[in-house]
This record gives C-alpha cells, structure tokens and sequence, in this order.
C-alpha cells in the first residue's frame, strides 16, 4: 500500500496520465482515494456485503482497464460513480425477481432490513434513503453520510451554493415524510403552526 | 422603515448540520426555541438531518471497518490485472521483435534495453547496470542529455523525489520484462559493508543486497534487433547511449547524484539526501 501519496499525484488528473503511462502507484493511489466512498456507495444500494465486495472489485477492474477511454482525466471520480452505477444496475436487473419479491416483502412486514450490526435507526434510514429519487440520494449522501461541505458538493456536482442547499432541504423533506410515514410516526408536528401565524 | 430580518431557513439547517458532522453538542430544541416562529418548516429538516448524521457516522464506521478485511486482497487482485495488461503488450512487442532482423525504437521499455544492451564501463556488450537508482538516473540522462526520449510517444516523465528526479514507472516496467523474460536481476553480494552512497543504490528498499540488472538471451535477441534500427537510423543514437551508460552507468553513486542535483536542481525539491550528496 501507498504509505504517502508523492506530491505529483495530488490530482485525479495526473494519477490519471499516469496510469496511463502504466504507473501502477498512480492506480493505487487512485484505488486508496476512493475505495471506501465507491465501497459505502454500492453497500447502500445493494445491501448486501458479498455483492458489495465484487462490484467494487469490478467497479475498479472495469476504470483501470478501461482509463484509456475517460477522455477527460479531471472527471475520474464522476466516471468511477458512473461505472459503479452501471454495475449496480446489472446488478439490479439480474436480481429482478428476488428484488420484486423482497419489495413485496418489504412492504408486508414494515419495511425491516436484515442488516446484522446495523441499528435499526440506520436500517431504516437507508431503506428510506432508498426510496428517494436519484437525484435526492446523491445530495443527501454527499452532504449527510460522507459529510461534504455544501461548497464542496457545489463543485463536485456543478450547482450553484443556492442550489444545493435548496435540493438538500427538498430532499430532507421527502426523507422525513417518507420515513415518518413508513414507521408509522404518524404526521409531522404541528407545533409552531401557532406561533407562524402570529 | 424598519425591516425584519429573513430568516433562512436552509442556512439554520445547514448550521445545524455542520455542527452535528463536527460533533458538537446541538439539540433540535435549541434551535427551535432560536427561531420559535419557523418550527414547523424547521422541525422535519432537522430531525431529518439528525438522523441522517447519526445514521451516516454507523454506516461509515461499518463499511470502512468491512473493506479494511478485504482490501489488501482487492488491490492484490487489481495489480495483478494491471500488470498483465502491460505484461500482454510486452510480450507481444518481443513476439514481433524475435521474429525480426529490426524492429524500430517504440515503446520507453526498449529504452532499458538498448542501455542494457550498449558496451559500458568494462566495453562489453550487453554489460549489467547494478542498482535501481543508477538505472533511473541514466534513463533520466538520456533524456535531458539526448533528444532521443523525444522519438517515442511517452518517455518516462521524473518529477522530483526522495532521490531527485523518479518516475516509478520505471520500476514497474523492469518489474514486468522480468515477467516476461526479457531481463534478468542478479542479486549482489557486497564483499565488505556497503557505504551510505552504495545504500540508497537500491533506493530505499536497501535490505544489504545489491541487483544487478542484465539481459536475458530472449532480451539480447530483441535489443540487438533495436540497436540495428537505432544503428541504420542514426549511429549516434547508440554512441549516446554508451557514452551514458560508460559514464554515468557505472559511476559511483554519490557522484552521479552529485552531478545530477547539480546541473539539474529543479529534481532536488523533494531530495531527501541532497545535503549528503553535496557535501
């Protein structure tokens, strides 16, 4: 393992010219940079720690073999999501039926994941998390579960500060609604209704 | 007039939010009992952060703690595909290369062979380079003395390092004409303890043993083939070529670092030797 990445490799860009150039620290320090966010990214859609294992590997396999093609090296990490988006939706569809089943399932016994070491509050909060559109997921994972900066994230996903900050509140709402709809916490508290009226 | 201040209600959760990450002490309460007039648009966004953060913290410690058992095992996996995609497209240039009478200087690799191949110190063809740092160091000679790093596509590029100028890639292509049976690496023993200088010849994997890196009878084959391209194309690719390897090839270590931190001080940024060296 890359005890200390060299200065030149700060950048996913250069990593990326390098590896190229068939640098093998320059994959590594790549694969050291993102493989708990690309691992924790697949474990939340998969739930499953075996599956999870193979599609980071793949995930990585396919980016490293496949970089040539990446025609713009400062888009590495978009890539790598997108790759590890790809073979979550493989994944997916080669599951179809035990997925429809276990939906099924899901909604007959309240939505309880068998998640072992997990409590049930992040349990349920990933099956909610699950629910929520695209979109929503990816500015509640950025911000919430990697603990992004919403600068950081502006930048990462080309929004404006505004902007982020905006879906982020959308998507709180529809988290809780959702949460507090499907474990049964009944509606949201009224309690400030008077006081906005005075 | 006097306006009443806009409250952001994003900015509040934000803050809120911030703050949890960080681990400071924050109840919802707290902030609700702030901004009394915006408790209900206030309430769910919180809440929802709350639990998010908390859930996040879980999932994080979870799946890093479930990577960390497998993660040695994954990147083994992935060098090893790594190395044999290089390795498939050496063997297949020493294919081509034994099948010849010529073949042109195309990929860096060949660099190490033609160097490997020309006549040294001891005006033998085919003479052994010792030491990794040496070999990096006439790599990096060639190209900043000759004009030949510039007839391939990509050359090694050396950024400044621990040793002054490196590139790594370097390593991993004598790692792979290894594999593929192009080179060979002698190890050497030292016949009295080795000095400072001779130490750091191995970079700093020393472990009081020396290589000597050499031509396999395969790689002899393919760079005779190289050096009969390099001898139509221009004569003075190959005296180049030796004259480096005579010079600097062979040299004790300490001087041609000497003479490269010297003519060459923007390698030396990173130098963790160059006080010794110039002394």
């Amino acid at each position: 393992m890359v005890d200390k990445t060299p200065k030149y490799l700060d950048s996913d860009a250069e990593c990326v010219k390098r590896a190229l150039q068939k640098e093998v620290n320059a994959y590594q320090v790549l694969y050291e940079r993102y493989k708990n966010r690309i691992y924790r990214y697949i474990w939340l859609k998969v739930d499953n720690k075996e599956d999870a294992r193979d599609l980071t590997e793949q995930t990585f396999n396919k980016a490293f073999m496949k970089l040539a093609k990446l025609k713009e090296p400062t888009y590495f990490r978009q890539w790598l999501f997108k790759i590890a988006n790809n073979e979550i939706k493989m994944y997916h569809r080669s599951q179809t039926s035990r997925i429809k089943t276990d939906s099924l399932d899901d909604a007959a016994q309240g939505k309880v994941m068998d998640n072992p070491g997990l409590s049930a509050l992040s349990q349920s909060v990933i099956w909610t998390l699950q629910q929520l559109n695209k979109q929503e997921q990816e500015i509640i994972r950025y911000r919430l579960i990697e603990k992004k900066e919403i600068a950081e994230i502006a930048k990462i996903t080309g929004k404006k500060i505004d902007a982020v900050k905006y879906l982020l509140r959308k998507a709180r709402k529809r988290f809780i609604k959702i949460y507090k709809k499907n474990y049964n916490l009944g509606p949201e508290k009224k309690e400030g209704d008077k006081n906005e009226k005075v | 007039m006097k306006r009443s201040k806009k409250i952001d209600i994003n900015q509040i959760v934000e803050d809120f939010t911030d703050k949890l990450i960080k681990g400071e002490k924050i109840t919802i309460d707290e902030v609700l009992k702030k901004y009394p007039q915006e408790r209900s648009k206030l309430r769910p966004l919180l809440e929802a952060s709350e639990m998010l953060v908390k859930a996040g913290d879980e999932i994080t410690a979870k799946t890093d703690k479930e990577l960390a058992k497998f993660d040695n095992e994954l990147w083994q996996k992935l060098e090893k595909n790594i190395l044999t995609k290089n390795l498939k497209e050496v063997e297949k240039c020493k294919r081509v290369a034994l099948q010849r009478d010529m073949v042109e200087l195309k990929k860096r690799f060949e660099y190490i062979l033609l160097l490997l191949y020309v006549k040294g110190y001891h005006c033998r063809i085919g003479e052994g380079i010792r030491g990794i740092t040496r070999f990096i160091k006439s790599l990096f000679l060639i190209s900043k003395m000759t004009d030949y790093a510039k007839l391939i596509k990509l050359y090694y590029e050396f950024v400044p390092y621990k040793l002054g100028p490196f590139d790594p890639a370097i390593y991993q292509d004598l790692k792979v004409l290894e594999i593929a049976g192009i080179i060979k690496r002698h190890p050497y023993k030292y016949k009295r303890p080795p000095s400072e200088a001779e130490k750091i010849d191995e970079g700093f994997g020393f472990n009081d043993e020396s290589t000597i890196f050499t031509l396999t009878e395969e790689g002899m084959k393919y760079a005779q083939a190289l050096a009969r391209w390099c001898d139509k194309k221009d004569r003075k690719i190959l005296e180049d070529f030796r004259r480096i390897k005579t010079t600097y090839g062979s040299a004790p270590l300490k001087k041609l670092l000497k003479y490269i931190y010297e003519n060459y001080p923007e390698y030396t940024k990173e130098s963790e030797v160059l006080e010794e060296i110039l002394k």
